[in-house]
């Protein structure tokens, strides 16, 4: 045990020692560093709240005033299918005695500065190139959509963040073969499934990995059985945690679970007849 | 299934969009007979994401932001990559192979040069709204009952920046904004409504009180739009609604049945007037006696919800008379005059008083020549803004302006607290 350690300090020493990891590190700092720019005086420059952020700002203002989820709810009724993440963290942010703006626009801002920090990521893990990692962060700072999404307090950009972050440890899981990268990506994709709907597209996909992986040999029955366990019981698990702590009953949480499925096929998209 | 491909071509912006169709021929080119797992994962990923997508129709272009991860990635990857092409084709041959990198980093900035041009695009009258809603807060601060009348779209973000009440409104010319202005004149002191208008546009208003354009602004670089914000104020002392001295006014010789409430009824706890109440924990109703209007009814009343705080009795303190009626309440509440009248057209006159910044409404139930139900119907809502008796001569027409054959008269309270008297009705005016 102790000499594993010492390989592994050693290790990074001669990482630290390397001028091209540094400078990509660098690099990296200073994509994030142009990301929080950009959107940051994109911001100074259309500060005016876009029109359905109001709701959500209204929302986390009202949670904080009660102090209670059911409270919020009897000011917006017709509104309790919105996933509860977002809105719960702009409240919690609120505790530092912001506003629910402000709140809501640090949330969307830090959130959209670190995309590029998941793109190279994810980026790194599918080409193994550094530098193509690095370009794809780098379009990722300056792309106009992304930008536009960051300024606005909407649940886009913390969507894109957890379920990028979701992807990342579930490419891990799938590349590496690890039970821990399962976990992080149930852990993970519960928090962008509590953000937005369409996160359920991830869960179809792993569901359709871990069906078709057995089936072209790729791993073994047994182990596909396992990492589904892996996966679904620390998903379920942080769905259920996290609206016990945001002070929503586990029988609301269930019923949650249902709106967001029959939102996800029949709010946000009307099939073509 | 092109709309959606427009959507999702414009959340990738558009000349990533296209480059990325350049990056996946050659992501499969390269990658030709030695597709692994990882490949047939992350294809798989991407053509379902995009399969469902395009089998379905997005409302917004937003729905499919999760694309943008591939997008970079392969824009990326082409970028880092089309150097391998160039050895097989004859001019590109020529290029020394130290060269290369230092081309993917151009092609890299080439990108990075319309993202950044996109970015810097900005709105110099992104400001509109918080701007326009500045002068209505500023302005509005000398009146006690404002309102925004404003489409619906706009009606959060103005109530949001104004702190001032904001009614959605539907119209499609002039005519529809006085008609909705007519409905709200006597609920209001002031009424602002908002407007997108063309340069050199603007509405007028041809009804009494003040009109006035207070501020005018442009949506967009484009200034093809305006947002103009009109200040209304009602005349509120006018032949319909004014403010009277009990001295100076005369009788009027078409009161209703019992229109000035001087005949009344004992109410005890077992009458049928209250009985549907009793269940409803609403207090007054609870413990009964109290003097009650004959002809005059509850049964069939709308409102009175639980928790409404809802009171209507004769009241000694009497705007005329030995008494006067009643009615206080925290939401609605109602009364209806028993008597069905058979006018397609009448003149109500009523004296009313009561707390400053109650609302109250005239309403109807509507009936045909056959005595068929045709509807519940408001004739016009109201709001007292001082404690003065105020004489209100209205015709008797739904804001829907249906059409009746018969009609029963109906006194609501939303809130607040009433004095009705000499309620009277002139037919065929």
């Amino acid at each position: 045990m102790k000499s594993r350690f010492w390989i592994y300090l050693v290790s990074m020493t001669s990482r630290y020692n390397n001028v091209q990891f540094f400078s990509h590190l660098l690099m990296l700092a200073g994509i994030i560093a142009i990301a929080f720019v950009m959107r940051f005086f994109s911001y100074l420059m259309d500060s005016t709240v876009a029109r359905d952020s109001i709701l959500y700002i209204n929302m986390a203002e009202s949670w904080y005033k009660f102090e209670d989820y059911y409270g919020m709810l009897t000011e917006f009724s017709t509104w309790g299918g919105i996933p509860i993440f977002p809105l719960w963290l702009m409240k919690s942010l609120m505790g530092l005695g912001i506003s629910g703006e402000a709140a809501g626009i640090s949330m969307v801002i830090i959130m959209g500065s670190l995309l590029p920090l998941v793109i190279y990521k994810i980026a790194f893990l599918v080409c193994a190139n550094k530098e193509v990692a690095l370009g794809a962060a780098l379009l990722t700072a300056v792309h106009p959509a992304l930008i536009e999404m960051s300024i606005q307090i909407m649940r886009d950009t913390p969507y894109l963040f957890w379920v990028g972050v979701s992807i990342w440890f579930l490419l891990n899981a799938i590349k590496y073969q690890k039970k821990r990268y399962w976990l992080g990506g149930g852990m993970i994709l519960a928090l962008s499934i509590l953000t937005r709907y369409e996160s359920f597209e991830i869960l179809l996909l792993v569901f359709g990995y871990l069906l078709a992986a057995p089936f072209f040999q790729w791993i073994k029955w047994r182990k596909a059985i396992m990492f589904l366990i892996c996966f679904l019981s620390s998903l379920m698990l942080t769905i259920c945690l996290l609206q016990l702590v945001a002070g929503i009953s586990p029988g609301h949480s269930i019923s949650h679970s249902y709106y967001y499925i029959y939102h996800a096929f029949h709010k946000f998209c009307s099939i073509k007849n | 299934m092109v709309e959606t491909f427009v959507k999702i071509s414009r959340i990738l912006f558009e000349p990533l969009a296209i480059t990325v169709l350049i990056a996946i021929v050659l992501a499969v080119y390269l990658n030709w007979r030695k597709w692994d797992r990882m490949f047939w994962i992350i294809a798989g990923s991407i053509v379902f994401m995009l399969a469902w997508r395009m089998g379905i129709r997005i409302i917004s272009s937003r729905y499919a932001s999760i694309l943008i991860y591939p997008t970079v990635i392969l824009v990326a990857y082409l970028f880092y990559r089309v150097t391998e092409l160039f050895p097989k084709i004859p001019y590109l041959r020529k290029i020394p192979k130290a060269c290369y990198p230092w081309l993917s980093r151009a092609l890299l900035v080439g990108m990075l040069i319309p993202c950044v041009i996109k970015d810097f695009r900005f709105n110099h009258y992104v400001d509109y709204i918080p701007d326009s809603c500045r002068i209505i807060k500023a302005d509005a601060a000398n009146y006690k009952f404002p309102i925004i009348l404003i489409s619906l779209e706009e009606t959060r973000r103005m109530q949001y920046y104004s702190g001032i009440e904001c009614h959605a409104m539907v119209v499609a010319d002039s005519k529809d904004i006085k008609k909705i202005i007519e409905s709200n004149r006597y609920l209001y002191d002031v009424i602002y409504v908002v407007v997108n208008e063309r340069p050199g546009e603007s509405i007028a208003f041809g009804g009494d009180g003040e009109w006035e354009l207070i501020s005018s602004k442009f949506k967009n670089n484009r200034k093809r739009t305006k947002f103009n914000v009109y200040r209304y104020v009602p005349a509120h002392d006018n032949t319909l609604w004014r403010t009277v001295e009990l001295e100076q006014r005369k009788s009027s010789g078409h009161l209703v049945s019992n229109g000035d409430f001087e005949k009344e009824s004992f109410i005890l706890s077992d009458d049928l007037y209250i009985r549907r109440f009793q269940n409803k924990n609403i207090l007054f109703f609870q413990k009964a006696n109290f003097l009650f209007p004959d002809n005059w009814s509850l049964i069939g009343a709308p409102g009175f919800e639980e928790k409404c705080n809802g009171e209507v009795a004769l009241s000694g303190n009497a705007i005329f008379g030995k008494y006067s009626l009643r009615m206080s309440a925290d939401t609605g509440i109602s009364i209806c005059h028993e008597e069905i009248h058979r006018a397609t057209s009448a003149q109500l006159e009523y004296l009313v008083k009561g707390t400053p910044g109650s609302v109250f409404a005239v309403a109807i139930d509507a009936y045909n020549q056959n005595g068929s139900f045709l509807g519940f119907k408001v004739v016009r809502k109201f709001r007292l803004f001082s404690s003065d008796v105020y004489q209100c001569n209205i015709p008797v027409v739904p804001e829907d302006a249906s059409y009746f054959d018969k009609f029963r008269l109906y006194f609501i309270l939303e809130s607040g607290e009433i004095y009705l008297d000499h309620v009277s009705l002139r037919f065929g005016e």
